[in-house]
């Protein structure tokens, strides 16, 4: 599955940051990546939230992995 | 593991100071005269190097912004000593309103300026959208993939 960062930039600057597709704890080591980058031009990004996914929430994501498929003799 | 993250944020240009340069050689200063441009399109205001007050007189900033809705205009300066973003006015009249949506204006875009150009550094392919939220207002939809 590819990665995804989808940023909402809200009404005063207040910024949403929903991250797809990450494995264990890359989301936050990509987090990081991107404040820096953020403190370079500028701009002080302070964590107001941050809630990890559900279990749900990331099988939704990538899919549930299907079952191997069993060979069945039919005679 | 993924997750969702809120942030407030602050615009201030103190990366070239701390390293003993000027204000105006600090990478977002380009970014803050971009989203300065932005605002003034998308709020149909002209940019200008001054504001003026109720007496009329004339107030140096770096960038101003004035138009129809608010003739006196709104002045943005940065600190030459700490880099912090400086929104000034003279609201007498009855001008708060459309000062504070220039000022929130100006602050989102240099804010989603930022995000995109974060995202474009660490090799994401980004798509920028806008929505009209009734209540919220604009909002700005950034979406990055690798």
């Amino acid at each position: 599955m590819s990665r995804r960062v989808d940023v909402e930039v809200g009404k005063s600057g207040q910024v949403k940051i929903e991250f797809y597709g990450f494995e264990g704890d890359l989301c936050y080591e990509e987090a990081e990546s991107i404040g820096n980058i953020l403190r370079t031009l500028g701009l002080k990004a302070v964590p107001l939230s941050i809630t990890p996914k559900t279990q749900s929430e990331i099988e939704a994501e990538v899919g549930i992995e299907e079952a191997p498929r069993r060979k069945v003799s039919v005679s | 593991m993924s997750h969702i993250s809120s942030y407030k944020t602050e615009i201030k240009l103190d990366n070239a100071l701390s390293a003993g340069r000027l204000v105006e050689e600090d990478p977002g200063w380009d970014v803050l005269n971009e989203a300065v441009h932005a605002t003034a399109e998308e709020m149909n205001l002209d940019v200008t190097r001054t504001f003026r007050d109720y007496y009329g007189r004339s107030i140096a900033c770096d960038w101003g912004l004035v138009g129809p809705d608010i003739p006196r205009g709104i002045g943005i300066t940065v600190d030459r000593k700490t880099g912090e973003v400086v929104f000034s006015c003279d609201p007498y009249g009855g001008y708060e309103k459309i000062a504070g949506e220039i000022k929130d204006r100006v602050v989102q875009n240099y804010a989603s300026l930022c995000v995109a150009k974060a995202l474009a550094a660490l090799n994401y392919n980004v798509e920028v959208d806008e929505v009209k939220h009734p209540v919220e207002g604009k909002k700005i939809l950034i979406k990055g993939v690798l």
